[in-house]
């Protein structure tokens, strides 16, 4: 083995075979909604974040939950606007309020990133609130649209 | 092992009289494994036959076989085909990256599978679990449940009254609101 003419090739190998092996943990990649959610928002005095993975979703059906609230920030309400209905444009579901062109509020289910349909169903949720105030949230999980709001939507007396 | 007082012809050719002196080295233990080698090879001769060096033939053949026995014999070199310089830094390189981007991966793999959660309020960062309930909560009411603003009303009012002929994105707020009455 230490003389062996390919030792190279099988360790390359190896590193590859552990490089795509950790690809799903990647499955968030890839969105635009993405760069959001990469801690910058955590320091912002003019935002609230929650990010939250494990059992406390299992009565979901979610492995992943991740939101960002922002108040007084335009640039970043549009922000998250902008990413939400970029997002959107490959949704499978989706709920969508807008005016205009610009998006109000909407609701995306998105496919798993695996091109062969497994993993977790992706969501993009995002609502404007007042003047320059916007919560975006991302969920993973074995869900569908309709469940989560008929989940999270309480029904009107 | 001193030389002798063995007698031997006197040296009838030049290769004889080399052979005698080697043999004289050779029992005073001087000799070198080439002298050796070279007076072996006269010794199993046609040149040494004749009985004079019969003793000298088995001393060194005992010597020569009991060497072969104990000395280990020389691993044979194995061919080595070496890549050339470039291409093993390029793939040590890669394997780094590939190895790195991995761990990286695994980690964050490692991370989704455990139980875990963050909160941060205005820049604080906030461990309570009360905390975290009460946020997410609020962040559900956010975009599910929002009190329409004033220009939302308006647009739902307006909407209302140009649904039939206006384009379907304009009718949008009308048609979602009914769509969550449904629910």
């Amino acid at each position: 083995m230490k003389n062996s003419p390919f030792r190279f090739v099988r360790i390359l190998a190896l590193c590859a075979a552990a490089f795509l092996l950790s690809a799903p943990a990647w499955a968030q990649k890839g969105l635009h909604v993405e760069p959001l959610f990469d801690g910058s928002y955590e320091k912002n005095p003019k935002a609230v974040t929650v990010d939250v993975r494990g059992k406390r979703l299992k009565p979901y059906d979610l492995t992943l939950f991740r939101s960002i609230t922002v108040h007084g920030s335009p640039h970043d309400a549009d922000r998250m606007a902008a990413a939400a209905l970029a997002d959107g444009q490959g949704a499978v579901n989706s709920e969508v309020v807008k005016r205009g062109k610009a998006l109000v509020a909407g609701y995306y289910q998105l496919p798993p990133r695996d091109r062969k349909g497994q993993g977790p169903n992706r969501f993009v949720l995002f609502r404007r609130l007042e003047e320059g105030a916007a919560t975006l949230i991302y969920l993973e999980g074995e869900t569908e649209l309709e469940k989560l709001i008929r989940l999270f939507v309480k029904p009107k007396k | 092992m001193k030389s002798t007082d063995r007698t031997h012809k006197p040296a009838a050719s030049a290769a004889e009289e080399r052979a005698h002196r080697l043999l004289r080295r050779y029992y005073d233990g001087e000799t070198t494994r080439a002298e050796e080698r070279e007076l072996a090879a006269f010794l199993f001769s046609p040149q040494a036959d004749g009985g004079a060096y019969e003793a000298d033939r088995a001393v060194l053949a005992y010597a020569l076989t009991g060497r072969r026995l104990h000395e280990p014999a020389a691993a044979p070199q194995p061919r080595r085909i070496a890549l050339r310089r470039p291409l093993r830094r390029v793939a040590a390189a890669a394997a780094v990256v590939l190895l790195l981007a991995g761990g990286a991966g695994g980690y964050r793999l490692w991370l989704q599978g455990r139980d875990y959660f963050s909160v941060s309020i205005h820049g604080e960062k906030y461990t309570r679990e009360s905390v975290l309930e009460e946020q997410v909560r609020a962040a559900l009411h956010n975009v599910f449940e929002p009190a329409p603003t004033p220009e939302e009303q308006l647009a739902i009012v307006f909407g209302s009254l140009d649904e039939a002929a206006s384009p379907e994105g304009e009718a949008n707020d009308v048609s979602f609101t009914k769509e969550i009455e449904k629910l």
